[in-house]
């Protein structure tokens, strides 16, 4: 078994990384080429735009664009990805040795995130498919589901069918440096640990991109104040 | 061409980032006209989206790189290309996007790649360069039909710092809002020059909506140096789609900063009445209704002067719809949809026509010539009716 997550840990690595490097060679391709960029207004002032990268934070971190569209919605989506990251970063104490302050300061949110997250899940898809009955990819609803079974079998290991995390600790180290450990014994760990490899395949790019799109977003409302008025 | 060739040369870096932001969260589709008449998810937003990314991903992901690029089913590419022209590019999907894509300008780079594919445009989308190239506009109507017909008897100046461009549309299909456009000027009385019928030749921007660029570095040169020779220093249009092409895209065009302003007419006469050029004295006791242009509103931020010219009419009642300014609902003309998808665009235009009865509107003030065309068009037939009138010909009627 440890060798199979073992192949798969490597997979998933080396696709994402790959799916990394392509995505910057096709942006590297397009960089400077002759087309029809559209003209924007004119820079701001500092003071201005100081306050469009505030803002572009605040829609980074506080989702606002979504405030705006569904507040229905947005505490879901927020709670969930607030968790998500709290759950990431608690699971980072499995990759670093020895654990750093700020990660074992976060362990009590990590736990508590780790309860909330499913069912923020559940609330979007509630709200989603129950409440709004609107459009819900295919794509997004996969994600979720493997999110959410992922979370689930992390619950369970924690509660129900304890995991030994000491052993689960070495097999990831192990991995990192190249020398093959034990996987900890029983299913669960191993289906857990297949799902996260899943999620870091089908990782959506928009964690990476987004924020650029969103800061993006502020500086061309600011910029569509004198792009055809009086400065 | 090959489907196996890249799918990304059309594409700035931003927009190659902005369609991997897209979360597939669905909150464009809120606002989309054509999902509002069509109800059909597939040719949403996001969908087009995940499509162009599936391309990306077989010509130039992981595998493709590896292994060398699949082969892309045809019927999926033309289902994208019908999909991307259905749009109406009103933008209203950016406007809600939850993570700031413009689309507005997406989706015509996206239409420019399936035009270099050879799959776009659509049907009678497909004559426009050949009529601008033969007569100058995409209607393919004679330069002598150009102003003739509803231009009124003024004094236009052979040169002046101050040029009027009519445009195409407004010229041929919306003949009532181009002469209240130079009706209003005359009364400023500052003189403003025009370029000939023959001289004054499309903007370029029904070409360039479609994704059919070829033509338009030579013509928005060869506008830009006829205004050059009239020494004009400002160029006045109304129409949204010419504005917002001229001031978002004629200097990448063009080659370089362009030697004028442009200026939408709304600014010019909204300026004029607070320098005290022009006053209305003449009341008109009417409930209004004003639609604003998606090209003018999302596209340049144009929303306040036409709503202080129409205040600026003394007894007039100033109504609102309920999506408006940044807002606004498309009135089903935009992006040439309508030249393919005429069901859809009356349907949209209904939606409209609908509200602004709802709101015991007496008129409908339209500040567009696609949308007057349109609206007028979508008018017929329809249960609720309500008169169409174009904001500078209800201007120019009380200045009389």
């Amino acid at each position: 078994m440890g060798i199979l997550l073992a192949g798969g840990f490597y997979f998933a690595v080396l696709v994402f990384l790959g799916g990394g490097v392509s995505r910057f060679l096709i942006l590297w391709k397009t960089y400077g080429l002759d087309k029809a960029v559209p003209v924007r207004g004119a820079k701001s002032s500092p003071g201005t735009q100081a306050k469009t990268i505030c803002k572009a934070l605040g829609d980074t971190f506080f989702f606002a664009r979504l405030i705006r569209t569904n507040d229905v919605l947005w505490p879901g989506e927020w709670i969930f990805h607030v968790s998500f990251v709290l759950v990431v970063l608690r699971h980072a104490r499995f990759f670093l040795a020895p654990v750093p302050g700020c990660i074992a300061f976060l362990q009590p949110a990590g736990i508590i995130a780790g309860y909330v997250l499913p069912f923020a899940l559940i609330y979007i898809l509630v709200v989603k498919l129950i409440i709004e009955k609107r459009y819900f990819s295919t794509y997004n609803f996969f994600l979720l589901s493997l999110i959410f079974s992922a979370s689930l079998t992390g619950i369970l290991m924690r509660t129900l069918l304890k995991t030994d995390s000491a052993a689960a600790k070495v097999f990831i180290l192990g991995l990192l440096g190249f020398r093959l450990q034990a996987a900890p014994g029983g299913g669960l760990f191993a289906a857990h640990f297949m799902l996260v490899l899943a999620l870091v395949l089908y990782l959506p790019s928009h964690l990476f991109t987004a924020p650029f799109t969103l800061l993006e977003a502020r500086a061309r409302e600011e910029e569509l104040k004198r792009i055809i008025h009086e400065e | 061409m090959k489907n196996r060739n890249s799918f990304t040369s059309c594409l700035s870096p931003r927009q190659i980032m902005e369609l991997d932001a897209c979360t597939q969260c669905g909150e464009c589709l809120r606002n989309c006209p054509v999902q509002e008449v069509t109800g059909n998810p597939s040719i949403s937003p996001p969908e087009k989206i995940r499509i162009f990314r599936e391309f990306i991903r077989a010509t130039e992901g992981v595998k493709a790189r590896l292994f060398g690029a699949g082969d892309i089913d045809r019927t999926l590419l033309e289902d994208f290309t019908k999909a991307v022209y259905e749009c109406t590019t009103c933008g209203a999907c950016g406007q809600d996007c939850s993570v700031g894509i413009f689309t507005q300008r997406l989706w015509p780079m996206l239409r420019n790649e399936m035009v270099r594919r050879g799959l776009g445009p659509l049907g009678a989308q497909a004559n426009m360069p050949e009529a601008v190239r033969n007569t100058g506009n995409p209607y393919s109507r004679a330069a002598a039909e150009r102003f003739a017909p509803w231009r009124p008897d003024i004094r236009i100046a052979a040169r002046s710092d101050i040029a009027y461009y009519a445009g195409c549309t407004g010229a041929y299909e919306a003949q009532p809002m181009a002469r209240g456009d130079v009706l209003v000027l005359d009364a400023i009385g500052e003189p403003f020059t025009m370029l000939s019928a023959e001289e004054e030749v499309c903007c370029g921007f029904p070409l360039f909506i479609t994704g059919q660029h070829d033509m338009l570095g030579d013509l928005v040169r060869r506008l830009v140096c006829a205004y050059q020779g009239k020494g004009i220093k400002t160029l006045l249009c109304s129409c949204p789609c010419c504005v917002n092409f001229m001031t978002r895209d004629w200097r990448p065009f063009y080659g370089g900063p362009l030697p004028f302003r442009v200026r939408h007419i709304t600014q010019f006469v909204a300026d004029a009445l607070g320098r005290g050029r022009i006053a209305v004295k003449k009341e008109l006791k009417e409930r209004v209704i004003y639609h604003d242009p998606c090209y003018l509103s999302r596209g340049v931020g144009i929303i306040e002067e036409p709503r202080i010219v129409l205040r600026s009419i003394p007894g007039i009642e100033l109504l609102e719809f309920s999506r408006h300014g940044m807002n606004s609902r498309c009135c089903g003309a935009g992006g040439a949809a309508r030249k393919v998808f005429h069901e859809n665009a009356v349907a949209i235009g209904r939606l409209t026509i609908d509200e602004a009865v709802d709101k015991k509107a007496d008129k409908l003030i339209l500040g567009c010539p696609a949308c007057y065309a349109k609206v007028n068009e979508a008018m017929q037939g329809n249960e609720k009716q309500i008169r169409i009138v174009d904001i500078m010909e209800l201007f120019a009627a009380a200045l009389r």
